[in-house]
């Protein structure tokens, strides 16, 4: 899926900039909070040895955390909540050592990055029921792991051969960030900045009219886009982090957010998205006034699969990939949860 | 050397030119280029001309312009190439790499292509190794000499061990295995006792065996780069200077700043930091400085790859003026022009100016026209960073972290000694930390300039006080220098413990009479060492190092301001008048001024907590 030979070529740094911005920064009424806070717990035999706050230094480690006794997920739970951190996660030299054998026994010189990383994962995971390595929250239990191939298939799904894919954010200063994602022979083997496209003005208020002109310059120098997503950077975030209910079909419908090419499996995932969105307001409203277990029956979650049913229209990147990646999404919009 | 990276594998032949004189007249008087091993390679051959491996058309055409040269040869040179630039023969050998004590590869899961640590025992990669840069240096050898382009060739990896703990992971190759053997025959039968067992110890081994195998991994590591050094220097003889490098990983580097400096005089340093945690960058460029002949900065980075951490303008700037500012001669940025797998860079793809391209246009035409690099620093204290205790933290550190290299956490701003147990006075403790970082901070209150150095180089600076941190296992080299010192009366002050013993056989030491020894110095009392009775100074934690020239003129004056206020330049420059200097009064310069602003024009504002700031004396400048 990502060739050995990536090109990565006039992405701007102040393009790189605003999409770590972006990935990392999310708004203040997010339920996910900073990746770039997190803590990591260094045990020895699972005792707590030392603590550190990434992007900070060492931390000194409190007074109740007993230092004869292994540390649990609960006590790190604690510890993530009195530093506000997004994540933790506590580990030594033993689950190193494991992780470094799983390694070698995923290595293979012809495999790409990912296929060398997912059989990782499972160690990781592996290593999690052996109560080796902590995290805090334990979401990422509820990922599901996908095989190689489920991968390959949903990625060829999303991205064809001898295609393109486009995600354009605009602030108020104008573009925020563009890539341009190109696609050979079952590989990812290039992404390229705005600047790649040989600078096209992109105007604060008037980024809509820049559309057709990315796109078709897109198509002469790469190849013909199959996904774009182009939206103004909060309508973005907003929909990525989850913060506001239905804010999808609501950028859609003011055209904060325009999706050119809209290729079938999109349409499909987002019809559903919207019916998930309104059962999750139902649900909101209902905890509200309810009574006590109707709460639950509005699941968003459960209600996007019996939709799926009754519709009977499958969406295909589920079916590719083998789980619902919204539901995925939605879980992990409700990090702070735990 | 002032020069700029310029990845020529990665430009069409034809492009070449225009880039090199695009940067020319940036100021930029020589490139520097990695020579990957895997774009050269072509069915057991090397190929140095041509469309794909254009080496010697880049020389002829620096050669025609008046530019200067540095290859980088590697066999690693990272470059974020895939691979790393090792060819996939290499990258993808599980017969050359690095084993684990079940005879599994050790990897190295790097984007986009993982690959295998090639192990530097193994006699086979070796050998193929020291072909690659014997056939390099051979195809540049007639671009050597004084009138040729070629400025240096550099060898050794980016990151030696490639990230990974030689002593969490250790290497069980066959090669390495016999390697031991041969390695605790040679050793004192004293060191043999305390550290080397019979068996190439394991992962899991008690800590005075890992710290056998520490010494054991950098040995075989420096064998290793010997073969490289002895291969490029019988193709290019005397006629171009040979380097090494030492990645951004704070004090605690995978080998030895000093025994790198034994090698070779000139030692660069990859300077890749942040200005918010700018520790590790300040006592790697402090560590570069004090301990090599011929330092300078290797590696400064304009622009970022997209795979890490990003760095913005002001830590580029920053990381640029801290190694002036500590005394690294010449410079490399990287990079000159932009290049794939990276972003930013002086001038674009398009070979166009970007937003920063101005600030560094001044700031070297202001560092040259100064005659900046003339000038040497001038440091009134050394503190020594005791290798021994640094292979000590990085054993403990292995303990705690199995085969990541500590390293990674320093150049993080994690200090990996900073985990361990500060009460414990052995080796892997972290006792000596704890009086190191007290120095340190003792020395920044004093606003005295100081340079750190490795007590296994080639010689150690002889400034007016030298700090050392010690323990009652002491290594011996460091305790001669202590006794030298002491008995020329030099001013010398170690602790927290008298040395009693050798660090590696454990025999006792000659007594170290009259050594002053402090538990935990302070800056009152290494003013009072220095003659200076310490008073909290207006000038709180600011660092004002001078810099001269052969004849005792100054040449410049770097600010670096650790303190909590803004300061006024005037008060930071009080009583350091440039044109009476301790050695000269020429009665021709007016004050200090900044060295990216032109003429006259006096340094003015303030100086603000963090800020490195380089001054020059204010001159009329021939036109």
């Amino acid at each position: 899926m990502i060739a050995a030979g990536l090109r990565f070529e006039r992405v701007r740094p102040a393009e790189l900039a605003a999409l770590a911005r972006f990935a990392a920064e999310p708004p203040p009424e997010s339920r996910i909070g900073d990746v770039r806070h997190g803590l990591v717990l260094v045990t020895r035999a699972g005792v707590p040895v030392a603590l550190a706050a990434v992007r900070r230094s060492f931390v000194p480690l409190p007074a109740w955390l007993p230092r004869d006794t292994a540390v649990d997920v609960t006590a790190l739970g604690r510890l993530r909540h009195e530093h506000r951190a997004t994540w933790a996660v506590a580990g030594g030299a033993a689950v190193l050592h494991r992780l470094d054998v799983a390694l070698s026994r995923a290595f293979d010189p012809s495999a790409d990055l990912l296929a060398c990383l997912l059989p990782l994962a499972h160690e990781v995971r592996a290593a999690r029921v052996a109560g080796e390595l902590l995290f805090s929250p334990a979401l990422l239990d509820e990922v599901p792991i996908p095989a190689v191939g489920q991968v390959r298939s949903a990625f060829d799904l999303l991205l064809p051969d001898d295609r393109t894919a486009l995600v354009y954010a605009f602030g108020p200063q104008g573009l925020s960030f563009g890539l341009i994602a190109e696609k050979r022979r079952g590989e990812l083997v290039r992404v390229a900045g705005h600047d790649a496209l040989g600078g096209i003005a992109v105007r604060r208020a008037q980024w809509k009219a820049a559309v057709p002109r990315i796109l078709q310059e897109t198509a002469q120098r790469f190849a013909p886009p199959a996904v774009g997503v182009f939206g103004d950077e909060a309508a973005l975030r907003r929909i990525v982090f989850g913060t506001e209910p239905a804010a999808l079909p609501r950028a859609l419908a003011t055209r904060d957010v325009i999706l050119d090419p809209l290729p079938s499996w999109l349409g499909v995932l987002l019809g559903l998205d919207t019916a998930a969105k309104a059962a999750g307001t139902a649900r909101s409203l209902l905890r509200r006034f309810g009574p006590a277990g109707l709460v639950d029956r509005f699941d968003p979650v459960r209600l996007t699969g019996e939709l799926q049913k009754r519709l009977g229209a499958e969406n295909p990147l589920s079916r590719a990939l083998g789980f619902d990646p919204l539901a995925v999404l939605a879980r992990l919009q409700r990090w702070q949860d735990g | 050397m002032l020069a700029a990276s310029l990845h020529y594998f990665r430009l069409a032949p034809q492009a070449v030119a225009p880039a090199l004189e695009a940067l020319r007249r940036l100021g930029i008087a020589a490139v520097e280029t990695p020579v990957p091993w895997s774009c050269h390679e072509r069915g057991g051959g090397f190929v140095f001309d041509g469309d794909s491996a254009h080496l010697v058309a880049l020389l002829e055409t620096a050669a025609r312009l008046g530019l200067g040269v540095h290859l980088r040869l590697g066999p690693v040179v990272g470059s974020d190439l895939t691979g790393l630039g090792l060819p996939a023969s290499i990258a993808a050998d599980r017969d050359l790499a690095a084993r684990h004590p079940d005879g599994s590869p050790q990897v190295v899961p790097v984007p986009p292509r993982w690959l295998l640590l090639p192990s530097c025992a193994s006699h086979a990669y070796r050998e193929r190794a020291a072909a690659w840069v014997a056939a390099v240096a051979s195809a540049v050898a007639p671009f050597a000499g004084p009138a040729g382009p070629l400025r240096s060739l550099i060898l050794g990896d980016a990151w030696p061990f490639l990230g990974r703990s030689p002593v969490g992971a250790p290497d069980h190759h066959p090669d390495a295995l016999a390697a031991w053997d041969a390695y605790r025959a040679a050793a004192d039968p004293d060191v043999r006792a305390r550290g080397l067992p019979a068996a190439l110890p394991g992962p899991d081994a008690p800590r005075p065996a890992r710290l056998g195998l520490a010494r054991f991994a950098e040995t075989s590591y420096l064998e290793h780069l010997r073969d490289l050094l002895r291969a490029a220097a019988t193709a290019v003889g005397d006629t171009v200077p040979l380097a090494v490098t030492l990645p951004p990983a704070g004090l605690f580097q995978p080998v030895g700043a000093g025994t790198l400096a034994a090698l070779v005089d000139r030692v660069g340093l990859d300077a890749y930091g942040w200005h918010e945690r700018p520790a590790a960058l300040d006592r790697d460029a402090r560590l570069v400085a004090g301990t090599a002949r011929e330092p300078f900065a290797s590696f400064v980075p304009v622009g970022t790859p997209p795979y890490l951490p990003q760095l913005d303008g002001e830590d580029q700037l920053h990381a640029l003026r801290s190694c002036l500012a500590a005394g690294l001669g010449e410079l490399v940025l990287s990079m000159g022009v932009a290049r794939d797998r990276w972003s930013g860079g002086l001038l674009d793809e398009a070979l166009r100016e970007g937003e920063p391209t101005h600030v560094y246009r001044r700031l070297l035409h202001g560092l040259t026209r100064s005659g900046w690099f003339a000038g040497r620093r001038r440091p009134v204290a050394a503190l020594v960073v005791p290798r021994g205790y640094v292979r000590g933290a990085l054993v403990a550190c292995a303990e705690l972290v199995g085969p990541v290299a500590p390293g990674f956490a320093s150049a993080a701003g994690f200090d990996p000694p900073a985990a361990l147990e500060p009460a414990d006075e052995g080796p892997g403790g972290g006792a000596w930390w704890r009086w190191f970082r007290a120095a340190e901070t003792a020395l920044q209150e004093l606003g005295v300039p100081y340079v750190l150095f490795d007590d296994e180089g080639p010689a150690a600076p002889d400034p007016p006080l030298l700090l050392a941190p010690t323990l009652a296992e002491c290594p011996a080299t460091l305790a001669a220098l202590l006794r030298r010192r002491v008995a020329r009366g030099a001013t010398t002050i170690c602790g927290p413990t008298r040395p009693e013993r050798d660090l590696e056989t454990g025999r006792s030491l000659e007594p170290l009479d009259g050594l002053p020894f402090l538990v935990a110095p302070t800056a009152e009392t290494l003013g009072s060492a220095l003659g200076t009775a310490f008073a909290r100074p207006p000038r709180e934690r600011l660092e004002r190092a001078l810099f001269v020239d052969a004849v005792g003129a100054p040449t410049g004056l770097a600010l670096v301001h650790r303190g909590s206020r803004e300061l006024p330049i005037g008060l930071a420059t009080e009583g350091l008048a440039p044109g009476s200097g301790p050695d000269v009064d020429d009665g021709a310069t007016e004050g200090w001024r900044d060295v990216d602003e032109p003429g006259l024009l006096r340094a003015a504002g303030s100086i603000s907590p963090g800020e490195v700031r380089l001054l020059v004396p204010a001159r009329k400048e021939a036109p």
